[in-house]
C-alpha cells in the first residue's frame, strides 16, 4: 500500500469537521446504497487495509475500482478523495489485483497505443480529409484516441473551426494514448512510459501550445504529467472551449448559420470539477446565434455525472454506466432541453448510447459540431 | 456469503438468518461482504482505532413491513439490532458493540405525504433533513430542525436522540417537530403512536416515549412532523461580548425585549476563532488572539423584512447591555454559509492530526457559567487542546444546551482515556447542577456508563422496566444508554 500510505494522515482523520457529506448526490452511492460504494465507505475501507485488517478480494476489488472518479466528494471535502481512491487502485494493480476488466483497456494500450483494440496506423483516418496542418507550427492539435477512432465528428468539427479560424497547427499521428484511462484505474508505470513517448514527439514537433478537443487528455497532460507522473512539460495547455474563448475575445468569428433550439451544457466532470473550467463552454454556446442555453437543476461544481467514468468505468461496469446516464439525460429533458451539449468525448458517447437505449427525443452534440455548423 | 469476522457470538444464527432476510429485503439489500462491513463500524465520534466493531450483517430494508421481518428475524436467533441514519453522531450510537445486523436506514427515504393546508408531512425516517427541505421549499415550506450536519442527518437520527438545532429558539428542538411515529418494536409489531394531531390530551403519550429512545425500544420507520411557512426574508448577525456570562445574561435580556430570533448558536472565543480564521488567512492578515471564555452570537431574524429590521435595530441596543457588539457581517453570513455546509468547515492549521471530540449536556440556565468554567479547567487538567464550546438555545423560554469539543488524536489511546475522565467529570457537573448528560445527540455508548447515575433507583428501575417490556430479549442496540 506505499501509494495510500501518503495520505495515512489524510485517511486518519477522515470526517474530522463534516461527516458524510461526500456522500451527498454521489452518483454511485445513492444508486448502490452500501457505504463501500460511497467516500466515507471507501477511506474507512483504506485504513482497514492500511492496518491490516482487510484482505484484497473481489468485493474490495469491485468497490474501489467501480468509483467513477467524478469528483463530487472532492467538492464537499477538505481533501482531494479522488487523488486518495487512485493511489488505492495504483495499489491494487501492484499487488496484481486490479479489475480484469481494466487491465484489459492496459493490454490494448500497450499493444495498440489506444483502448480501443484499434490500429495505431489508422489513427488519423477519421479526420484525413479535414485537418490543414502546418508544419512546425507553434499550436499543436492532439486529437485524443476517443475522438480519433470512436467520435470522429468531434475531430472533424475541430478542424473545421481552426481551419476557419485560421491559426496554423499541426496534427501529430504519432502520438500515443495519452495515459487517462491508465492513471485513472491505477497503472500508472504504464502511464509513464507512454506520457515520455508523448512528451518526447511533442517536443520534436516545436510546438509551445496544445489545445485538446477531449476534457480528459487535457486534464492528463495538465494535470497529471506533471503533478502525478512528475514530468517536465514544456508547453502550455489548452481545452479547445478556452482556447476558442479567449479567441473569439480577440476576434469575433462572423457566423454563417443560425441553430435554432434550446441547449443545455453538460459540465464533464474532468473538465469541470477537476479542472475548474465551468463558463467558458457556456460563453462559447451563448455566442452562437439562436442558441438558448438552459441550465439542468444540478451544474457546474454540482453538475451530475453522465455516468460514464471517463469511459474506463462504462467498460468495466456498463450497466451502471447506463443507469446514471439515464438519470442526466431526464434531468436534461426537465430543463426543457432539445439539445445536451458537452465537451468530453466520453459524456458524448455515453449519451448518445443512451438516448438510443431509451429512445429520449434529445439531439447529443459536442461543442465543436455545433460551432462548426455555424462558423 | 462471505462472513470472515463475526462479532456475534453465533456465526450459525448469522449464517441462518442470512438466506431469510435475502428473502425479504432481496440480494442487493443484504451483504456480509468484509469489505462492506468495515465501512459500519463507527459513528462520527473518536473511537480510537484500536476498537473496531464489526457488524455481521448490513441490510438495507425499503420499507415498515421489510424492517418488521428483519428484526423478528432476529428476535427469534436473538441477534443484535443496530438502526443507523446517517451515522453523524458522535456519542457511538450507532456502533454495532455486540455486532449484529445494521439496518442502514438509507433506502428508507421516501416522502410519503406533503399535506400543505394541515402544514405536515409523513415521511420515512432515512430521509435526510436536507432532500426533506428541497422538497418543501418548492412549495414555499421548510422543516425546523436544523442540525449544522443537516446534508448528511435523517430525520430518525435527529428524533432518535432528540437533536437540537440553529432554528431552535424559533421551532424548538427535534422531537417538537414529530406528531406521531410508526415503530417497529423489537418482536417485531407494527405500531403507530398517534394521529396527525399533536400533543392529544387521550394519552398515554407513547410518541414521547420513544423520542431519545436511541434504537433502544425498537426501529422508528416512519414519522408524521410539522413543518413551517417559509419566510421572506433572513437576516444573520454576529455579536461578539467580552464575556461568555454577559453573552448568556444577555440572551434573557433579549427575551424580555420581546425579541424572537430563529437562528441562535453561541460559541466561545476558541471556537470564534477558528470560525474566523479561515476567512482572515484568505486575506492574508494575522489571526488575532481571542479569549477563550469571549462569547460570540450567531442570531438569525425571519419573517417580513420591516419586522426583521425593527428586530435587528432593537437588539443592537439590547445588546449594549452586557457590552455586545456587532461582528464583520461577512464573517456572519459565512458563518451561517458554513453551517449549511456547503464549503468544509473552518479548521485551525494547528490541528492537521486530530479531529474533534464533542460532548453535550444541559443544565438549568443560570448554571451554564459555572460548568463552561469547569470545561476550561479540565481542558488544562487533562492536557486535552480546545476545539471550543457552544449553546443552542430552543423556543419557547431560550432553553440551553451545551457542547463541549476538544481535539482527539484516534491513535493515541492515553489521551482518548483522558477525554473518557473529562466526559465523566463532565457528565457528573451537570447532574450535579441538576442538568442531564445529553443535551442534543443522545447517551450512546459514550455516556452509557453514566446514564443510571441521572436517576435514584427506583426511577430507573422504571426505565428498566420499559426496555424489559418493549425489548425482553434485549436485541434492540445493545450497549447504549444501558451498559448491559
Amino acid at each position: 500500500m506505499q501509494n495510500l500510505e501518503k495520505f495515512r494522515e489524510k485517511i486518519y482523520v477522515c470526517n474530522r469537521t463534516t461527516d458524510g457529506y461526500c456522500l451527498y448526490r454521489c452518483p454511485e452511492y445513492n444508486l448502490k446504497g452500501f457505504e463501500s460504494y460511497g467516500a466515507r465507505g471507501r477511506m474507512y475501507i483504506a485504513r482497514g487495509l492500511l492496518e491490516d485488517r482487510l484482505e484484497i478480494d473481489a468485493s474490495l476489488v469491485d468497490r474501489i475500482s467501480s468509483c467513477l472518479s467524478c469528483g463530487y466528494c472532492t467538492q464537499r471535502c477538505a481533501f482531494d478523495l479522488t487523488e486518495i481512491f487512485e493511489a488505492l487502485k495504483w495499489d491494487l494493480v501492484d499487488a496484481g489485483k486490479g479489475l480484469d476488466k481494466y487491465l484489459q483497456l492496459g493490454e490494448s494500450i500497450k499493444e495498440n497505443h489506444n483502448p480501443y483494440f484499434k490500429r495505431q496506423k489508422d489513427r488519423l483516418a477519421g479526420i484525413k480529409e479535414k485537418i490543414k496542418p502546418t508544419k512546425g507550427a507553434e499550436l499543436l492539435y492532439f486529437t485524443g484516441c476517443a475522438s480519433a477512432y470512436q467520435y470522429p465528428t468531434i475531430a472533424q468539427s475541430t478542424c473545421i473551426i481552426l481551419n476557419e479560424l485560421g491559426p496554423n497547427y499541426q496534427v501529430l499521428g504519432e502520438e500515443w494514448c495519452c495515459g487517462f484511462p491508465l492513471i485513472r484505474t491505477g497503472q500508472v508505470g504504464l502511464a509513464k512510459e507512454i506520457a515520455e513517448h508523448n512528451l518526447e514527439i511533442i517536443k520534436a514537433s516545436g510546438a509551445s501550445q496544445m489545445v485538446f478537443s477531449c476534457a480528459a487528455c487535457y486534464r492528463t497532460f495538465a494535470k497529471d504529467y506533471p503533478e502525478r507522473l512528475g514530468l517536465e512539460v514544456n508547453f502550455n495547455s489548452f481545452h479547445i472551449t478556452e482556447f476558442l474563448s479567449r479567441e473569439f475575445e480577440k476576434h469575433q468569428p462572423t457566423f454563417k448559420g443560425k441553430l435554432e433550439g434550446k441547449v443545455t451544457y453538460h459540465d464533464p466532470c474532468h473538465l469541470g470539477r477537476h479542472m475548474g473550467i465551468y463558463q467558458q463552454p457556456r460563453d462559447l454556446l451563448q455566442n452562437v446565434p439562436g442558441v438558448d442555453l438552459v441550465e439542468m437543476e444540478e451544474n457546474k461544481e454540482s453538475a451530475r455525472c453522465c455516468g460514464a467514468g471517463g469511459e474506463v468505468v462504462k467498460f468495466g461496469y456498463p450497466e451502471m454506466t447506463l443507469e446514471l446516464a439515464k438519470k442526466r439525460i431526464e434531468e436534461a429533458e426537465a430543463c426543457g432541453a432539445e439539445i445536451i451539449a458537452s465537451t468530453c468525448p466520453f459524456c458524448y458517447g455515453n449519451f448518445k448510447d443512451t438516448v438510443k437505449n431509451t429512445g429520449a427525443k434529445l439531439k447529443v452534440q459536442d461543442i465543436t459540431e455545433i460551432i462548426s455548423q455555424v462558423i | 456469503m462471505n462472513i470472515t469476522r463475526s462479532s456475534s457470538p453465533d456465526v450459525r444464527a448469522i449464517e441462518d438468518v442470512y438466506e431469510e432476510i435475502e428473502r425479504v429485503v432481496g440480494e442487493e439489500g443484504i451483504t456480509s461482504e468484509a469489505c462492506d462491513r468495515a465501512c459500519y463500524t463507527r459513528d462520527w465520534g473518536p473511537l480510537p482505532t484500536s476498537q473496531e466493531y464489526l457488524p455481521d450483517l448490513v441490510v438495507r430494508p425499503r420499507t415498515t413491513e421489510e424492517v418488521s421481518e428483519i428484526v423478528r428475524l432476529a428476535n427469534k436467533y436473538r441477534i443484535p439490532v443496530v438502526p443507523r441514519g446517517g451515522a453523524t453522531s458522535m456519542q457511538g450510537g450507532c456502533v454495532p458493540l455486540k455486532g449484529g445486523i445494521v439496518i442502514d436506514t438509507s433506502t428508507m427515504n421516501k416522502i410519503l405525504e406533503i399535506d400543505e393546508d394541515s402544514r405536515l408531512v409523513r415521511v420515512q425516517t432515512g430521509l435526510l433533513i436536507r432532500d426533506l427541505n428541497e422538497e418543501l421549499e418548492k412549495r414555499g415550506l421548510y422543516y425546523g430542525d436544523r442540525p449544522a450536519s443537516w446534508i448528511r442527518t435523517t430525520v430518525g437520527g435527529r428524533i432518535s436522540v432528540n437533536g437540537g438545532g440553529a432554528f431552535g429558539p424559533r421551532w424548538g428542538r427535534a422531537i417538537d417537530q414529530v406528531i406521531s411515529l410508526e415503530v417497529v418494536l423489537p418482536t417485531g409489531e407494527i405500531i403507530k403512536t398517534g394521529s396527525k394531531v399533536y400533543e392529544p390530551s387521550a394519552g398515554y403519550d407513547l410518541t414521547r416515549l420513544f423520542l431519545s429512545s436511541e434504537g433502544t425500544l425498537g426501529v422508528i420507520t416512519e414519522a408524521i412532523l410539522k413543518v413551517y411557512p417559509k419566510p421572506a426574508c433572513r437576516k444573520v448577525d454576529m455579536i461578539l461580548y467580552p464575556k461568555w456570562e454577559g453573552m448568556i445574561r444577555n440572551i434573557g435580556r433579549m427575551l424580555q425585549a420581546g425579541l424572537a430570533p430563529e437562528i441562535m448558536t453561541c460559541h466561545d472565543g476558541t471556537r470564534y476563532r477558528h470560525y474566523i480564521e479561515k476567512k482572515l488567512l484568505e486575506e492574508g492578515k494575522e489571526v488575532p488572539e481571542v479569549a477563550p471564555d469571549v462569547g460570540g452570537i450567531l442570531i438569525g431574524f425571519a419573517g417580513r423584512e420591516e419586522l426583521v429590521e425593527a428586530q435587528r435595530k432593537t437588539m443592537a441596543e439590547v445588546i449594549k447591555e452586557d457590552d455586545g457588539k456587532l461582528g464583520d457581517p461577512e464573517v456572519a453570513n459565512l458563518w451561517w454559509e458554513t453551517r449549511q455546509g456547503m464549503p468544509f468547515n473552518p479548521w485551525p492549521k494547528t490541528q492537521e492530526k486530530k479531529r474533534f471530540a464533542t460532548i453535550d449536556f444541559a443544565v438549568p440556565i443560570g448554571k451554564i457559567g459555572p460548568v463552561f468554567r469547569l470545561y476550561l479547567q479540565l481542558s488544562k487538567k487533562y492536557k486535552l487542546e480546545m476545539y471550543g464550546g457552544g449553546t443552542f438555545h430552543n423556543a419557547p423560554d431560550m432553553f440551553p444546551t451545551l457542547t463541549f469539543a476538544m481535539f482527539i488524536d484516534q491513535r493515541d489511546q492515553t489521551e482518548y482515556e483522558r477525554w473518557l475522565k473529562y466526559v465523566e467529570e463532565m457528565a457528573h457537573a451537570a447532574i450535579e447542577a441538576g442538568g442531564t448528560i445529553a443535551g442534543i445527540s443522545g447517551v450512546g455508548s459514550i455516556k452509557a456508563p453514566f446514564f443510571k447515575d441521572q436517576y435514584d433507583g427506583s426511577t430507573f428501575e422504571v426505565i428498566r422496566k420499559i426496555k424489559n417490556v418493549f425489548d425482553p430479549n434485549h436485541i434492540m442496540n445493545p450497549g447504549k444508554k444501558f451498559t448491559r
